[in-house]
């Protein structure tokens, strides 16, 4: 009986902490609570960003050891969107920083870069064309608005084809037709299959094509 | 009681049957609600994305103030904004004005925005390449041809949602054949965090006006000196007579117990004086708990939910239907209990509204305004407070 009461009174307050604690997930999350994105860190960094609602510490220790869980709600609720589009959104920054990051890890070069980017919402592509070339621009790189023209036929032919032969054919047909002069490089994110939301990285330079790593 | 408990059980399972056996909505039906909803849901979240866009716009034209990215005026005009997926294109549109508001007040940013109709529509440009059909602002070639070319700027912006973050990204690009782009800027903040820049005279940066706001916190102090003039009205007794109302001019000390002030409390001194009526002293204690927010507002009024306790002495003809002490002249001692809303204004100016118990006396000396069973509220009590 003593240890049950030793633990009521000691453990308590944190268990019920914890069962509130949405970054735990002990309890199944609600629907709103599905729409915050959470993160853990020191009490300092709470109360930097939150000053009116943490209090500053108190001169003496109190041999409490705290911690601070900072959630926030998702700008748009999960179902504002389709589910695909959503996660390739929301990691925008990512997407955009990951490929500007594996071009520029090619080495420094005088070449001005074109993005384009395949995915079946034009209105994603066009967000993801614009992260990837601030991203670009960021990592001091020289980055062109220029569109890689192809021509009607061109596009006919390669839209029947499968990736592994369309790209190339594509980069190589840009070259050709001067829709990406020497000195010229294109950047292609591309999302290969319907069901995925993760985007491969490409690259057409002087008429060869290569898939980054 | 076994028959009672199987009656109870055959009850629980008919109701939890029941909501089974309704019929479900037609898929067209769901369709539409789902469409209501989504909606509805999209209209809510532009209401609440509107300030944050509008917050970004701020801080990129401070930007522009504070390094301009031309070094002469130079005209630019508005290839594209975009919203969040998912949100509708009147954003758009009061962001756009947004925009063109705050360059015209800060011409420091030497970004002049102006018109090129030509530049924003369908082209259709035949050459011995083939024929391409395009924007004006991506085909410099068919704008030299229109006439519409020269040294033009374009620019794009573009707000993503991402998580919890709104995050606008903006580049400007020269409309020559090579179209490089010469500017980029990406600034992220997070949703809900306070709208800083709004004054489009007056921007500044986030930094100082995250500053400002800490100081603003900091700065208010924790204790301020109320002065309160307080009126409190009887209620009528059983034979429909009513003390007078006492008049009184109070004041002592408040603290802010948490640095949101959330909670507070006051204990202040008061004195009632009317001529030939009666004169008095009192002393008071009240706590108070913010309801209207989660924090005191440094630019809006909030709403204090107050209780407190009251020790009162009243002496003079006046108090005659409140005496309960043997003396002179009527003279009344008596505590109470007080509950009411407070309106505050900053930290300058109040005013409250409470009703009061009296536990001490009857219903032959004071009746009630409010009766919650054993509880009587005999006295309404309005007060003006100032702060110092």
């Amino acid at each position: 009986m003593g240890t049950l009461i030793y633990i009521l009174v000691f453990f308590t307050p944190s268990i019920v902490e914890s069962v509130q604690d949405p970054a735990r997930a002990w309890i199944p999350p609600a629907p709103d609570v599905r729409d915050l994105e959470c993160e853990a860190g020191p009490e300092d960094l709470a109360r930097r960003e939150a000053p009116d609602e943490v209090e500053p510490p108190a001169y003496r220790q109190d041999y409490l050891e705290r911690r601070a869980v900072i959630c926030r709600e998702r700008l748009l609720p999960h179902a504002a969107r389709p589910a695909r589009d959503d996660a390739v959104l929301n990691r925008l920054r990512h997407h955009a920083q990951e490929a500007a990051g594996r071009v520029k890890a090619l080495g420094p070069g005088e070449r001005t870069w074109l993005v384009e980017v395949n995915y079946p919402d034009v209105r994603v592509a066009h967000k993801l064309a614009f992260a990837t070339k601030t991203a670009l621009l960021d990592l001091g790189l020289r980055v062109t608005d220029r569109a890689p023209a192809l021509a009607a036929a061109d596009l006919e032919v390669l839209s029947t084809l499968p990736p592994e032969k369309g790209y190339p054919l594509a980069c190589e047909r840009m070259h050709a037709a001067g829709g990406l002069r020497a000195g010229d490089g294109l950047v292609m994110l591309a999302s290969l299959h319907p069901r995925e939301t993760a985007l491969h990285t490409g690259l057409c330079v002087d008429g060869a094509w290569r898939w980054l790593p | 009681m076994r028959r009672l408990l199987g009656w109870l059980l055959l009850g629980g399972l008919a109701l939890g049957t029941l909501p089974a056996l309704a019929a479900p909505p037609a898929p067209a039906d769901r369709a539409a609600n789902e469409d209501r909803e989504l909606t509805r849901l999209r209209r809510e979240v532009a209401g609440q994305v509107q300030l944050s866009a509008a917050n970004l716009l701020d801080e990129l034209v401070y930007g522009w103030a504070q390094q301009p990215p031309f070094e002469t005026p130079t005209p630019v005009f508005l290839a594209g904004l975009t919203v969040p997926v998912g949100l509708g294109t009147g954003l758009a549109g009061l962001l756009e004005n947004h925009l063109g508001a705050l360059l015209l007040a800060n011409p420091s940013s030497r970004v002049v925005l102006s018109a090129c109709p030509v530049c924003q529509a369908m082209l259709v440009h035949s050459g011995p390449k083939g024929t391409v059909v395009s924007r004006g602002a991506d085909n410099p070639q068919a704008l030299e041809k229109l006439g519409a070319g020269g040294a033009r700027h374009a620019l794009y912006i573009d707000f993503a949602a991402e998580g919890a973050w709104l995050v606008l990204r903006a580049r400007i690009t020269k409309v020559d054949p090579d179209l490089p782009i010469v500017w980029s800027r990406t600034l992220p903040v997070a949703v809900g965090a306070p709208s800083l820049l709004r004054s489009p005279q007056h921007l500044k940066s986030p930094a100082d006006a995250r500053q400002e706001y800490l100081a603003a916190l900091q700065n208010r102090g924790f204790i301020s000196i109320p002065v309160r003039f307080a009126v409190r009205a009887y209620a009528q007794n059983d034979q429909d007579i009513a003390s007078a109302p006492s008049v009184w001019l109070q004041t002592g000390i408040e603290a802010a117990l948490t640095n949101a002030r959330k909670w507070k409390a006051s204990g202040v001194i008061g004195y009632a004086w009317l001529p030939d009526a009666y004169y008095g002293l009192m002393a008071e204690t009240r706590f108070g708990r913010l309801i209207s927010g989660t924090g005191r507002s440094l630019t809006g009024p909030d709403v204090y939910l107050i209780l407190g306790g009251a020790l009162v002495w009243l002496e003079g003809p006046a108090m005659a239907q409140l005496s309960n002490f043997a003396a002179d002249q009527p003279r009344s001692v008596y505590g109470a209990v007080h509950l009411g809303l407070e309106l505050r204004v900053g930290e300058r100016v109040g005013a409250a509204v409470f009703f009061e118990n009296m536990p001490t006396f009857d219903e032959d000396q004071v009746g009630s305004w409010v009766n919650f069973g054993p509880f009587d509220l005999s006295a309404l009590g309005i007060e003006v407070s100032l702060c110092f």
